[in-house]
């Protein structure tokens, strides 16, 4: 593997890509369907978590004017537990012979984090002691996600087969245009050429990715940058395949529409929670979106969705084994080539 | 018609290029190559030498195209071996690579990419420092440096096309079809570019069905046909060998012209001249030689 080689040719399909007219409509539809959903549902800007807390708590007046969190008063610990229990508020703080902090059922793992960490500085303030005060934590039983939070997995899952576009489109351009072969009479093999254009699919998937997850607030934890990485990966590998099989940017455009419905059929069973849980498991992009969801809404660690990891890692091995053997196939039969 | 091919020795020839001892930078033997059932390529031997123009010529569908990437490691052959620069091409051709330049017959530049910008990638994958603005200078493409490929036309993408093949200062061009369709003047530049390699020391292996074209810059040509060469020598000896030995004479008498063909060959030729130049009023004299595409037809029955 020639690594400043497939530098260079990854520098040329950037510089390539981002001239053509597609890539602005791979890159916008994304980030724009997230700006309009977030704009929608009022959660642009970062919104704080709001709080219910007793009139006549001494935490409030700091709470209050730490700007962390949106804080109501009420009269009662009832009425608080009450307004959490209505949704009226993510959270309540409720004091008596210790601090408890209720969260609603529905919050995201980030907004319970700030309300946390607003509450626990709150209270050292108005104890006017340095120690760390106690907290205890309870949570209400999910009502569902929100809208918002089940509109995430369709969202990533776009941003992963942007990645795998971007390859199939470059690879089709380069067929179309028929640069492949002044590429194979260079020092480049096919496997540079592949190479780098799987390297740039991967690095535009992740950014994409990243940035959906960042503007909805679902970036919370190292895991979900590795779930995401893996269902990239996995676009990445039809996306390969894609490239060498269509025909045409139309054929591709055409069949990628019918197949995007597969890649997300396990975000509309999040979506539309009348569909059993069951059948998204069926694909495999329901083992890379919901262990997200399940990090990011609801708490879950790597105990929870190590095995998630593992299927998911085995449908991107399976799915590369078998690029690998379509490229083999039809690049030598097109291009002549002995092998890859 | 055909005639009996005095070169043919089990399709194989010897090089013979300029009756001395040459390295030889290209040299196929028993090349052949298959499409299915159809052989494109049929046992063909041949060597080009170090400096030497050989035009590979035929018609659309001879086999041209095959040999070349057969050559230039496209193609794997079925049966043979191409080597060329002493190394075998289908075993290590990216060695090749770093040391050939082809030019291709379809347009394959990027043509979202400006012309700069097209011949700067490929001068870094061959990792070499080139100087890319006195290669579109060769070219004579200094106005268009900066514009997309996409922007020119079909002469100045050939030319572009010609200079991304120099780019690595290669040892061996494969020049495939360089002016086909071209306007005049378009072809004209290229061909200087060829003779400029050549007077370098260059090998090139151009291929064309361009017969002016050939004859004008070839050392030797080859003619292919149905996937077998059926003759390779110079220009000169094909023409003399194979083509018409005849002198034609136009003789004025008062405002009537008459014309008399003689075969060069002949005994009786020499009096029959000497009586017309005696009786007076010889026009004018030509000798009618051959033109390459004629030698393509007596050895092959058919037209490029």
């Amino acid at each position: 593997m020639n690594v400043p080689l497939i530098a260079r040719l990854a520098k040329k399909d950037v510089r390539v890509t981002v001239r053509e007219p597609y890539f602005f409509f791979y890159l916008a539809f994304p980030l724009l369907m997230t700006l309009v959903i977030t704009v929608a549902l009022g959660s642009l800007g970062g919104s704080v978590p709001s709080l219910g807390v007793c009139q006549d708590d001494a935490a409030a007046a700091y709470l209050s004017s730490s700007g962390a969190v949106d804080v109501a008063t009420y009269p009662s610990i009832e009425a608080v537990r009450e307004a959490v229990a209505s949704g009226d508020r993510d959270g309540g703080l409720m004091a008596g012979e210790y601090y408890v902090l209720l969260y609603a059922g529905d919050t995201t793992s980030s907004e319970r984090a700030a309300l946390y960490a607003a509450v626990s500085s709150a209270l050292a303030a108005a104890s006017g002691s340095t120690e760390t005060v106690d907290i205890s934590v309870e949570r209400l039983e999910p009502r569902g996600l929100s809208l918002q939070v089940r509109l995430i997995p369709f969202l990533v899952i776009i941003a992963a087969v942007v990645g795998g576009l971007i390859i199939s489109s470059s690879l089709i351009e380069e067929r179309e245009h028929h640069t492949l072969d002044a590429l194979f009479v260079s020092p480049a093999t096919p496997f540079d050429v592949i190479a780098a254009k799987a390297l740039f699919g991967l690095f535009l998937g992740m950014v994409l990715g990243l940035l959906i997850l960042g503007l909805n607030g679902a970036l919370t934890s190292a895991l979900v940058v590795v779930f995401l990485f893996f269902g990239v990966l996995f676009t990445i590998g039809i996306g390969l395949m894609a490239g060498v099989v269509m025909n045409s940017m139309t054929d591709l455009i055409a069949r990628m529409k019918l197949f995007n419905i597969v890649l997300q059929f396990p975000a509309l069973v999040i979506l539309f929670p009348q569909i059993p849980s069951w059948l998204g498991m069926l694909f495999p992009t329901h083992y890379f979106i919901a262990p997200i969801i399940s990090l990011t809404q609801e708490g879950a660690a790597l105990g929870d969705v190590w095995w998630k990891l593992v299927v998911l890692v085995l449908c991107d091995a399976a799915v590369l084994v078998m690029a690998a053997k379509v490229l083999r196939r039809r690049m030598s039969g097109m291009l002549h080539l002995p092998s890859l | 018609m055909t005639v009996d091919n005095p070169y043919k020795v089990r399709n194989t020839y010897v090089t013979g290029y300029s009756g001395s001892a040459h390295v030889m930078m290209i040299e196929a033997t028993g090349l052949t190559y298959r499409y299915g059932d159809f052989v494109a390529v049929d046992d063909i031997s041949f060597s080009v030498a170090e400096g030497e123009i050989l035009g590979f010529l035929g018609p659309n569908g001879a086999g041209k195209s095959t040999t070349v990437k057969m050559l230039t490691g496209q193609l794997v052959p079925a049966r043979g071996v191409a080597t060329v620069l002493g190394t075998d091409v289908s075993r290590h051709p990216k060695a090749v690579h770093e040391r050939i330049g082809v030019c291709f017959e379809e347009k394959n530049l990027y043509p979202r990419m400006t012309v700069r910008e097209n011949l700067q990638f490929f001068a870094d994958l061959f990792d070499r420092s080139v100087d890319v603005d006195e290669l579109i200078r060769k070219v004579d493409l200094e106005k268009w440096a900066s514009e997309r490929a996409e922007a020119l036309s079909k002469g100045m993408q050939q030319r572009v096309m010609v200079a991304r093949a120099l780019v690595n200062d290669p040892d061996v061009l494969f020049l495939d079809e360089p002016t086909s369709g071209l306007d005049p003047v378009s072809a004209e530049q290229i061909r200087e570019i060829i003779r400029a390699e050549k007077t370098r020391g260059k090998t090139v292996f151009l291929t064309t069905h361009n017969m002016a074209e050939a004859d004008a810059l070839s050392d030797r040509v080859a003619f292919i046909n149905e996937g077998r060469i059926v003759a390779l020598d110079t220009p000169e000896n094909l023409k003399l060998r194979l083509g018409r030995r005849l002198l034609r004479v136009r003789t004025r008498a008062g405002d009537d012209f008459a014309e008399e063909v003689l075969p060069l060959d002949d005994d009786a030729t020499p009096d029959r001249m000497g009586a017309l130049l005696r009786a007076g009023g010889i026009a004018t004299v030509h000798t009618l030689e051959a033109t390459l595409e004629e030698v393509f037809i007596q050895l092959t029955g058919r037209k490029l």
